[in-house]
C-alpha cells in the first residue's frame, strides 16, 4: 500500500494505535493530523502501517462535500454579514456628517499579510488585501476602501526597483482620486520603503505605511489596530508619508511616525517603530476617533502632487568598526558605486587610516556621506580632529539623519541632482522633514 | 507498572455507602431518603443505569522554567504586580471556529483584557516575543509520566496552537503538543483505559471581570501543564475517585509536579444510557469528585423521571412572552420594583408545570435552577416561577392577577423575570428553550462544579478545538533509545510500603514521608544514621513530620529546617552533645535566627549535655542543704527534690540519672 499526502491511515507502534490524515512523508518519517487536530511524526522503522482506510480520492470525495456545506453555510454567513454590514452602512452614513473619503489599500506582503500555510506548514505572506479587508470590515466605516495587490513577499525581499514601481502605483492612485493611501508591508525594511516613497512622491494627501509584527491570522495579532489606525490617518489632513504602527503593547493608540525619521527599534515588540531625534507627528486612538498632534505636519493640498521616481541604485552603506579593513571602500569605488553611507561611531568618526581612502572615494566623484552608530544624536564635524579631516577629505556629515534614510535620500538625490555640487548641498537640506534642527530632551 | 493497588490513603477518605437506597420524590418534590445526610441519600445500581466517567485531569509541573520561556515558574501575588497592559482579542474569520463571528465580536471585540505583569513575566506571555522550544524538564517529567501509564509516545512532537479567543492568553491561542497514546491504569476496581497525553501551557489567571474588561494574571501563563484522558471506563463513582486519585499519585511520584490547590484540575465527563454528556469544570478537591458524580447521576435520574412525569401529564411549552408590566405596577416586592424601573417585566406559562419547577432534580437544585441557569448565562440575575411563590414580596394576589393575565390555570406554572427588556427577552428565549428540552431528558452540556457537590450551567459543550500548528517552533525528535532508559521514579505508595519495611516505621510515619515533598531528604539522613542507637529512623521520622508540623503550628517559620540542618542537629544527638529532648528548643531557636551556627545556639542557650560528675556535685550540696526536710520526710523527700535539679539542668540530663544519683545521696543522709 502506497502511503501517499492525504491518505487516512493507522499505524501501529509498540501495541499503540495511532490514525489520522497523513500530511507529509519522506524516506524515514511520516507526519500526521490525528484526531484532535494536533500533528505528530513517527520514524518509518518504528511503526508498521496497518491499515489505509481510505485512498486520497475518497477523503477527497468527502471533504469536497463537506467543504461544499461549509460553503454554502459561509456562503449564507457572508451574506447575511454583507447584509447586515451594509444595513450598519447605511445606518451610519445617515450619522456620519462628513462625507467618506476615498482610500486605496495597496497590499505589498509582509507579517501583515502571513497566514499558516497547509502546504508547506510555514507561515508566509498569503492574505490578499481583499482578504484583509474582509477581515477587518469596520475599516470601511471610516472610508470608500479600494484595494490593490502591488505585491506579496517579506519586505527583506524587497529591493529598490519595488520601491520605485510602489512609488508609480501610489501616484497613479492619487492621481485618479484616491484620498488617502495606506501601504500595507513587511516591517523590517518598512523605514527603507516609507523613507524611499517620501521623497519619490510630493504628495497632497495622506500616505499611510503600516503593518504588523505578529501573524495576520494570530488573535492576538496587532494587524487589526494598526490597520484601523491607519484609515484614521489615512482620512485625516496629514499629507505626508507616515508610518502608523503601535505605540505602546497595549491596544490603545498608535504613533504616526514621519516616514524619513522612523526606525525599526526592536525585533519582535509591537510599539517596535520609534521617531529618531524628533517627536512623533501624532497619536492616534484605536477606539475613539482622536487623532493628538505633536508636531508640525504638511496639510492636505499644502503641496502639489509630483513624482520623482529617479533613483541611482549603485549605493552602499557600511559600517566602521574598530579595525575595519579600509580597502572595503576601494573595493565599492572599484565596483563603480556613486554614493556610499558611512556609519561612523560617536559623532560621525572613523579611524586615521580610513581617511585616505574615502579621500580617493570623493576625488573619483563618489559621494560619501557620513552618519552615526548611535542611533540618536546628529554627526559633528568640527569637534574632533577626525571629523575635520573628513571634511577636508570631502565627506559630507548629514546632520541627524538615520542611516537608513541617508542611503535612501543618497539615492534618490544622485537621480536627481544634475551635479555632485548640487547632491552634495541636497544631502544636508531638509526636504521631507528628514533632518530635525532642534533635538529636545523629551 | 499500572499493577499498582489502590493507595492506601485513599481508604481513609473514601468510604462508600454500600447500602442501596430507593429514591423516590414526595409531592412536596423534595428528594426522600432515610438520612438527611446528602451524600447517603441517594444510591443507585450504576451499572444498570449505564454509568460511563471520563477523566481528563490537567497537572502543573514543578520544573524550573516556563513551558516556551525562560521565566521562573512561580505564582505571584496580584500586589506584587508592577506593570498592566490590554489587548482587544479578536477572534479570526475562518480560523476562530467560532459559528458567529460577529457574535463573539461583540462579546470580545468590543472588551479588553487587562493584563497584570510581574517582573517575573518577560515578553515571552506577553505575546512580543517567539516562544522557544519546548522545556526539555516537562518533556521528560510528560515522558516518564507516560512511560508509567504504559503509553507509547510519538517520535517526533509538533507544538499546536489551540485557538482560544476568551482572553485567556494574549496571543489567543493556547500552545499544545501531543505527546503519547494508547496507555492502561489497573486499580482494584478494574482497568481503565488512558487516551491520551499532551503537555500544554496553562493560561492566565482570571481576576474577575466588569462591562468594561475582564482582567487577566500573567503569572500561570506558560507554566506546564500535563493533560491526561481517559477513556469513559469508570463504572461507579467510588472507582471514579480512585481512578483520579492513583493518577494524582502517579504523578506526585515524579517529584516533578506542583502541589497544593489550583494545581491539579480533573474535568469530569458523565454520562447515563438515557441521559448525556455532561462535562464537568472546575473540580479542584480530590475528595468531591466521587460525590459530584454521585450528583450529577441524580440529577440525570431526576430530569429523565421529570420527563415522564411532564409526557404523562401532557404538559406542553407554548413559548409565548406576555410583558407583564402592569400586573405588578402596585406591587411590593422591592426586586421586581427594581427590575421595573430600567426595564419591564416579562412573563411565559409552561403548561401543566405547576408543581415541576420547584421539584428537585438535586439537593437544593430543581427544574427552576436549572432553567435559572440559562437566564444568568445572559446576565439577568434569575427568575421567579410560581411554584416557590407567594415570596420575595410577591403576595398571593399578585400571583393570582398575573395567572388571570396570562390564563394559566393551576395546572400551570408562570415564570416570569424583570428587567432591561432586551436582556430577559434573550434570556426568556433560553428558558423556554431549556423547558421544552425538559421532555428530551437531560441536555448534553458543559457545567461548572460547585463547593456542595452540586453542578450548575456553564455553556454548551465545546466543538472541536481549532488546531494550527506553531509556525514558530520546531518540532523534537524523541528518540525511541532516551524514552526506553528513561529511568521511572518509585511509586510513592511503593515507597510508604518500603519505609516500613527497611526502616521499620509505623505506617502513619512511612506514608507521611512517602508523600512529603521530601521522602528523599529522609532516606539519606536514614542511612547515614543506620548505626546509631539514639538516632533511629522513628526519631528522625518523628522530628521529619511531627517536630516539624508542631513548630509549624506554634508560629516557627520552619522553612529553614532543611536536611542538611536536621543532619547536623542529629549529629549533636548521636556524639551525645545534647539530649534528645533539647532538640526542639534548638529548632525553634535556629527558625528564629537562620545562619547561627548550631553548636552556638548550644552554648547560648545551654543545650548541651551535662557531665554526670557536675549533676552529682549539684545533688550533694542539695541534699547538703535539705538535710532537716529528708530527715522528716525520708524516702518520700524524692520527689520534691527532682524538681530543683532538674529545673537547673532542664533537657541535658536524663531523668533517671537524676533520680538514681540523688536516691544514692538521700540515702547516704538517711543511713549517716
Amino acid at each position: 500500500m502506497e502511503i501517499t499526502t492525504g491518505k487516512f491511515i493507522k499505524v501501529e507502534k509498540d501495541g499503540a494505535f495511532f490514525e489520522g490524515n497523513v500530511i507529509k512523508e519522506t524516506d524515514d518519517e511520516i507526519t500526521m493530523k490525528i484526531d484532535g487536530g494536533y500533528i505528530v511524526g513517527f520514524n518509518k522503522e518504528n511503526i508498521k502501517v496497518v491499515e489505509v482506510e481510505k485512498t486520497k480520492e475518497e477523503v477527497k470525495i468527502e471533504e469536497e462535500k463537506k467543504e461544499v456545506k461549509d460553503e454554502k453555510k459561509e456562503e449564507n454567513e457572508k451574506k447575511e454579514k454583507v447584509k447586515e454590514e451594509k444595513k450598519g452602512e447605511e445606518e451610519k452614513k445617515e450619522k456620519r456628517e462628513w462625507e467618506k473619503k476615498n482610500v486605496s489599500i495597496l497590499a505589498v506582503g509582509g507579517t501583515i499579510a502571513c497566514t499558516y500555510d497547509e502546504k508547506t506548514y510555514t507561515a508566509s505572506p498569503a492574505v490578499t488585501a481583499d482578504e484583509m479587508l474582509a477581515d477587518i470590515p469596520e475599516l470601511k466605516n471610516y472610508a470608500n476602501i479600494n484595494t490593490r495587490q502591488v505585491d506579496n513577499i517579506l519586505s527583506e525581499n524587497m529591493k529598490p526597483k519595488h520601491w520605485i514601481n510602489l512609488a508609480k502605483i501610489i501616484y497613479e492612485e492619487i492621481k485618479s482620486g484616491a484620498d488617502g493611501i495606506i501601504v500595507t508591508c513587511g516591517t523590517d525594511t518598512l523605514s527603507y520603503v516609507a523613507s524611499a516613497i517620501s521623497f519619490m512622491v510630493k504628495t497632497s494627501v495622506p500616505i499611510v505605511f503600516t503593518g504588523s509584527q505578529k501573524n495576520a491570522d494570530r488573535p492576538g495579532s496587532d494587524n487589526h489596530m494598526n490597520l484601523i489606525c491607519s484609515v484614521k490617518v489615512a482620512t485625516s489632513d496629514i499629507a505626508e508619508s507616515v508610518v502608523v504602527m503601535h505605540g505602546t503593547v497595549s491596544d490603545d493608540y498608535c504613533e504616526i511616525h514621519r516616514a524619513t525619521k522612523v526606525r525599526k527599534m526592536h525585533s519582535s515588540r509591537r510599539d517596535a517603530f520609534k521617531s529618531i531625534n524628533a517627536k512623533p507627528i501624532g497619536e492616534v486612538e484605536y477606539k475613539k476617533d482622536e487623532i493628538r498632534i505633536l508636531s508640525d505636519y504638511v496639510k492636505r493640498g499644502e503641496i502639489e502632487l509630483k513624482l520623482k521616481p529617479d533613483f541611482v541604485e549603485k549605493c552602499a552603506l557600511i559600517k566602521f568598526f574598530p579595525g575595519s579593513d579600509p580597502k572595503i571602500i576601494d573595493f565599492y569605488v572599484d565596483e563603480g558605486y556613486y554614493g556610499l553611507v558611512i556609519e561612523g561611531v560617536g559623532m560621525g568618526h572613523v579611524s586615521d587610516d580610513w581617511i585616505s581612502h574615502l579621500k580617493r572615494a570623493c576625488d573619483k566623484n563618489v559621494l560619501v556621506v557620513i552618519t552615526t552608530q548611535t542611533i540618536y544624536g546628529k554627526t559633528n564635524q568640527v569637534v574632533y580632529e577626525t571629523g575635520r579631516k573628513l571634511s577636508e577629505a570631502g565627506v559630507v556629515g548629514v546632520e541627524d539623519m538615520t542611516s537608513e534614510t541617508a542611503l535612501v535620500k543618497l539615492m534618490w538625490v544622485l537621480g536627481n541632482c544634475g551635479n555632485l555640487r548640487c547632491a552634495k548641498h541636497t544631502m544636508k537640506k531638509n526636504l521631507r522633514g528628514e533632518i530635525e534642527k532642534r533635538h529636545l530632551i523629551v | 507498572m499500572t499493577e499498582t493497588k489502590t493507595t492506601s490513603t485513599t481508604s481513609t477518605t473514601s468510604v462508600t455507602s454500600t447500602k442501596s437506597k430507593t429514591f423516590t420524590t414526595s409531592a412536596n418534590g423534595k428528594i426522600d431518603s432515610d438520612s438527611s445526610d446528602s451524600s447517603d441519600s441517594f444510591e443507585f445500581d450504576y451499572e444498570k443505569l449505564g454509568l460511563m466517567v471520563g477523566l481528563e485531569i490537567h497537572q502543573q509541573l514543578d520544573t524550573k522554567e516556563k513551558l516556551h520561556c525562560s521565566c521562573s515558574n512561580t505564582i505571584r501575588d496580584e500586589s506584587d504586580s508592577n506593570f498592566e497592559f490590554f489587548r482587544y482579542l479578536r477572534p479570526k474569520s475562518g480560523i476562530s471556529g467560532v459559528i458567529d463571528p460577529a457574535a463573539v465580536e461583540q462579546t470580545m471585540a468590543k472588551r479588553p483584557s487587562v493584563y497584570k505583569g510581574f517582573d517575573s513575566v518577560c515578553l515571552g506571555e506577553m505575546d512580543e516575543e517567539a516562544p522557544l522550544p519546548l522545556n526539555s524538564e516537562a518533556l521528560e517529567t510528560a515522558l516518564v509520566v507516560s512511560k508509567m501509564f504504559n503509553m507509547v509516545p510519538v517520535d517526533k512532537v509538533y507544538v499546536m496552537r489551540k485557538i482560544i479567543v476568551d482572553g485567556s492568553s494574549p496571543t489567543g491561542f493556547q500552545r499544545t503538543s501531543f505527546i503519547s497514546g494508547s496507555g492502561s491504569l489497573k486499580t482494584e476496581s478494574g482497568t481503565c483505559r488512558i487516551a491520551t497525553m499532551s503537555l500544554e501551557e496553562d493560561s492566565a489567571t482570571s481576576l474577575g471581570s466588569s462591562d468594561e474588561h475582564l482582567k487577566y494574571s500573567l503569572d500561570r501563563l506558560g507554566i506546564p501543564l500535563i493533560e491526561v484522558a481517559t477513556y469513559p471506563d469508570m463504572k461507579t463513582p467510588s472507582q471514579v475517585y480512585e481512578v483520579a486519585s492513583e493518577i494524582g499519585m502517579i504523578f506526585r511520584s515524579t517529584g516533578k509536579v506542583k502541589r497544593g490547590i489550583g494545581t491539579i484540575r480533573q474535568d469530569v465527563n458523565v454520562s447515563i444510557s438515557d441521559g448525556a454528556r455532561v462535562e464537568i469544570k472546575g473540580v479542584q478537591a480530590l475528595d468531591m469528585i466521587e460525590e459530584i458524580v454521585k450528583r450529577e447521576v441524580l440529577r440525570q435520574v431526576s430530569l429523565l423521571k421529570l420527563r415522564d412525569d411532564l409526557l404523562s401529564k401532557k404538559a406542553s411549552v407554548p413559548g409565548e412572552i406576555f410583558d407583564v408590566t402592569e400586573v405588578f405596577s402596585n406591587t411590593k416586592s422591592k426586586v421586581l420594583q427594581r427590575g421595573m424601573k430600567n426595564g419591564c417585566i416579562l412573563a411565559t406559562v409552561l403548561k401543566g408545570f405547576n408543581g415541576f419547577v420547584g421539584r428537585e432534580v438535586q439537593p437544593g437544585r430543581r427544574l427552576g435552577s436549572e432553567l435559572s441557569d440559562k437566564a444568568k448565562a445572559v446576565g439577568v440575575s434569575g427568575l421567579f416561577h410560581t411554584d416557590e411563590l407567594p415570596n420575595y414580596g410577591i403576595t398571593k394576589d399578585d400571583v393570582n392577577s398575573l395567572r388571570n393575565f396570562v390564563n394559566a390555570d393551576s395546572d400551570d406554572a408562570v415564570i416570569f423575570m424583570a428587567g432591561n427588556e432586551f436582556l430577559i427577552r434573550k434570556a426568556m428565549d433560553l428558558v423556554i428553550e431549556r423547558a421544552r428540552y425538559a421532555f428530551e431528558g437531560v441536555p448534553g452540556e458543559t457545567r461548572y462544579a460547585q463547593a456542595d457537590g452540586n453542578t450548575s450551567y456553564l455553556r454548551p459543550l465545546p466543538g472541536p478545538a481549532r488546531m494550527f500548528p506553531e509556525t514558530d517552533i520546531l518540532p523534537v525528535c524523541v528518540k525511541d533509545s532516551y524514552f526506553k532508559n528513561l529511568p521511572l521514579p518509585e511509586l510513592l505508595n511503593e515507597k510508604a510500603d518500603r519505609f516500613m519495611k527497611e526502616y521499620n516505621l509505623n505506617r502513619e510515619f512511612a506514608e507521611q514521608l512517602a508523600y512529603s515533598y521530601n521522602p528523599d531528604g529522609f532516606e539519606k539522613i536514614a542511612k547515614k544514621f543506620v548505626n546509631s542507637s539514639a538516632v533511629t529512623p522513628t526519631f528522625i521520622a518523628r522530628n521529619m513530620t511531627g517536630t516539624k508540623a508542631e513548630l509549624k503550628r506554634g508560629g516557627t517559620n520552619v522553612d529553614y529546617l532543611t536536611d542538611e540542618i536536621f543532619e547536623e542537629a542529629f549529629d549533636l544527638v548521636d556524639y551525645g552533645k545534647i539530649s534528645k529532648e533539647s532538640l526542639i528548643p534548638l529548632f525553634e531557636e535556629y527558625c528564629k535566627t537562620p545562619n547561627t551556627p548550631l553548636s552556638e545556639i548550644v552554648s547560648k542557650k545551654n543545650l548541651s549535655v551535662v557531665d554526670l560528675s557536675e549533676v552529682e556535685e549539684f545533688i550533694i550540696k542539695l541534699v547538703n542543704e535539705k538535710k532537716d526536710f529528708i530527715k522528716e520526710k525520708q524516702n518520700s523527700a524524692l520527689g520534691p527534690l527532682m524538681g530543683p535539679v532538674m529545673g537547673e539542668f532542664r533537657g541535658r540530663v536524663d531523668g533517671k540519672d537524676v533520680s538514681r544519683l540523688l536516691k544514692q545521696e538521700i540515702d547516704k543522709i538517711l543511713n549517716s
